[in-house]
């Protein structure tokens, strides 16, 4: 495989009358890899999507595929196809012609013959492993399956990136897991550039080589899977992405990646995320990060309100004097028991506090 | 309880009783075998058809109804779906009260239609002819064109022709292998029900069709002379044709619903008939 399907996305504005959807975006997707753009419902995410894929146009900026502009050139004529988040396969047409439509739509000299054709099918239902179902119509068809049938049909043109819009949301929990992987493995197998929309974070940490994390239009940060979750760049990435607690406290000085916090009295240090010397800092602590410790000992006191079983093990969550507190453990420990909360020096990422706004969920 | 549901199905019969049975007694008149009116029926025959197919005023009434009722459906079918087409798919202002307009003539008293075409013809010195007659039925046939293609069009999901123009299809590709064949059956729905609409039609044709005799004007011009038993048999012709469409159109139509083509035309169709 050549590498081919690198996008890059330059200072991109769109805006829906007055509402701004995408302001200033700045994206280099490279060529192969398996990239996510995460964001609650509304961020924009979508909204890239289709101006990448050509079917909306941007206010002002530039699309490149390969280095090429591209921005002005319809969909029709861009190296990329789409898997669409409700399928939009082709009710009046079977599997097989839902398929095979990217071969017929070239003009009448550059169409593939129909025995090419044919075999073009048939590779592409068995990528998706849907062999068998080339002559049913898409009402008969499970919505795993109709999935299927649309990332066979998006990829039947070898497109340099396949653009995906939240293609499992619409799917059940088991199905969803399981077209995850096969997702996975389809982009190993090709090689092709997989641009991924979706708003459950689970599923951009668990496929993807880069997220990107979008809120209000803008991106907030672009990283691999791991560094997402482990030094999360804003306050918004923290808690949209993976479970934690966030207590409010005070800095004291700040050494190079490190800040001294006070928080409810405890003085320790956690990794500086942009917090000023005085400031008002949240702190953000996984809930795996956290121990229970002797009730003595500890950094914090809490009291626990629920208990909740999740398999491999039980989360916790308490209330302590800086707010509501998430914690996992091995063994269930009873509502109302008064524990000690500990964490290694250093564990914590310290963001600067919001306004009001941010504040209200913690206090209440 | 089951006191209730006793006293509604015999409503329900009574009711059904009365839209039907007048309809029963014409066709079985239809096929009577003896000369007069009376009850029992005499025996089965075709004569009264015979009869009435012998008739030359009968034979170019059913032309004339049979070629403006194609007419008619084909010319409303295509202003009603391009009609359509701007209002589903532009919504402005002009095309909101387009929509709205669109719909007037179904709510105007069919009398009213015919005294203003009556004038609309004399003021431009047009004579009633076929073509007047085709006119008149292509102004109430239109909005149920609309009516049905629109709501065909406004819950289909245009996600498709996204894809297809992501796959390659230009524009006119996506009208002519994605658009069309979706909204198939609601246009032929639409096609079926102007030309059952325009077969029957008798009071604007009044108006509007001068010397030319269409199957409902003979109908009554008839009746004005004498009441004989073939009217019954012309009444069931009338009854029977449009029926015979609309059935065929259903069966069509259920044929296709395993595509996952529209229910929805095929309700209208029924409600319509």
């Amino acid at each position: 495989m050549t590498a081919t399907g690198a996008v890059a996305i330059r200072d991109v504005t769109k805006s829906y009358g007055r509402a701004a959807a995408l302001q200033r975006v700045d994206l280099e997707i490279p060529a192969g890899s398996f990239f996510s753009l995460l964001g609650p419902s509304g961020c924009g995410k979508t909204t890239l999507l289709k101006i990448i894929a050509g079917l909306e146009l941007p206010d002002t900026g530039v699309i490149l595929a390969d280095g090429v502009d591209i921005t002005a050139r319809p969909p029709e004529r861009r190296p990329f196809n789409m898997v669409f988040q409700h399928y939009a396969l082709f009710p009046h047409m079977t599997v097989a012609d839902n398929v095979g439509f990217g071969l017929t739509t070239a003009s009448r000299r550059d169409r593939p013959s129909d025995e090419e054709r044919a075999s073009r099918i048939a590779e592409m239902l068995q990528l998706v492993g849907l062999s068998e179902l080339g002559a049913r119509y898409p009402s008969e068809l499970s919505g795993g399956q109709a999935q299927r049938v649309a990332v066979a049909r998006a990829l039947i043109n070898r497109p340099s990136v396949l653009l995906l819009d939240e293609p499992l949301s619409a799917l059940d929990r088991n199905v969803r897991f399981a077209l995850r992987e096969e997702l996975l493995r389809i982009h190993q197998e090709l090689g092709t550039t997989f641009v991924f929309v979706t708003h459950d974070q689970d599923e951009a940490l668990s496929i993807s080589q880069l997220v990107g994390v979008m809120n209000e239009g803008a991106l907030e940060q672009v990283a691999d899977p791991q560094t997402i979750y482990r030094s999360p760049g804003t306050l918004f990435t923290a808690r949209f992405v993976g479970a934690g607690s966030f207590f409010e406290g005070t800095v004291r000085s700040v050494q190079g990646d490190r800040a001294e916090l006070e928080v409810a009295g405890r003085l320790f240090s956690a990794t500086d995320a942009g917090v000023a010397e005085g400031g008002r800092t949240q702190v953000l602590l996984r809930p795996e990060e956290l121990e229970v410790a002797p009730s003595e000992g500890g950094s914090l006191r809490g009291t626990v309100e629920t208990c909740s079983f999740f398999g491999s093990y039980f989360e916790l969550l308490t209330q302590t004097p800086v707010g509501p507190c998430r914690l996992r453990v091995r063994e269930p420990v009873a509502p109302g028991t008064e524990i000690g909360i500990g964490w290694p020096d250093r564990a914590g990422i310290a963001y600067p506090a919001e306004d009001s706004r941010a504040g209200v969920d913690l206090r209440s | 309880m089951r006191r209730r549901s006793w006293i509604l199905t015999t409503v329900a019969a009574l009711l059904f009783l009365f839209i039907y049975l007048p309809l029963l007694v014409v066709v079985l008149y239809g096929f009577n075998g003896g000369s007069n009116l009376s009850w029992p029926p005499q025996g089965f025959s075709l004569r009264w058809f015979r009869l009435i197919f012998g008739e030359e005023a009968f034979r170019s009434g059913l032309r004339v109804s049979a070629t403006a009722a194609l007419a008619t459906a084909v010319i409303a079918v295509v202003i009603g779906t391009a009609a359509a087409f701007a209002i589903a798919r532009r919504s402005n202002r002009l095309t909101r009260w387009f929509e709205s307009g669109s719909r007037l003539p179904v709510m105007l008293p069919p009398l009213f239609i015919g005294i203003a075409l009556v004038a609309a013809m004399k003021t431009f010195a047009i004579d009633p002819s076929m073509l007047t007659i085709i006119a008149g039925h292509v102004i109430i046939t239109t909005p149920f064109v609309i009516l049905i293609v629109v709501s065909r069009l406004r819950n289909y999901d245009m996600t498709v022709e996204q894809a297809a123009r992501d796959l390659g299809a230009t524009p006119r590709m996506v009208l002519r292998r994605i658009t069309l064949p979706l909204i198939a059956p609601a246009i032929f729905g639409a096609t079926v029900i102007a030309f059952a609409v325009s077969f029957d039609e008798v009071l604007i044709t009044n108006f509007t069709s001068g010397t030319t005799q269409t199957l409902p004007l003979f109908v009554l011009s008839r009746l004005h002379r004498t009441i004989d038993p073939s009217v019954n048999a012309v009444a069931t012709i009338l009854l029977l044709v449009p029926w015979v469409v609309v059935g065929l159109a259903l069966l069509w139509q259920r044929r296709g619903s395993r595509r996952g083509a529209a229910d929805a035309p095929a309700e209208t169709l029924a409600r319509a008939a």
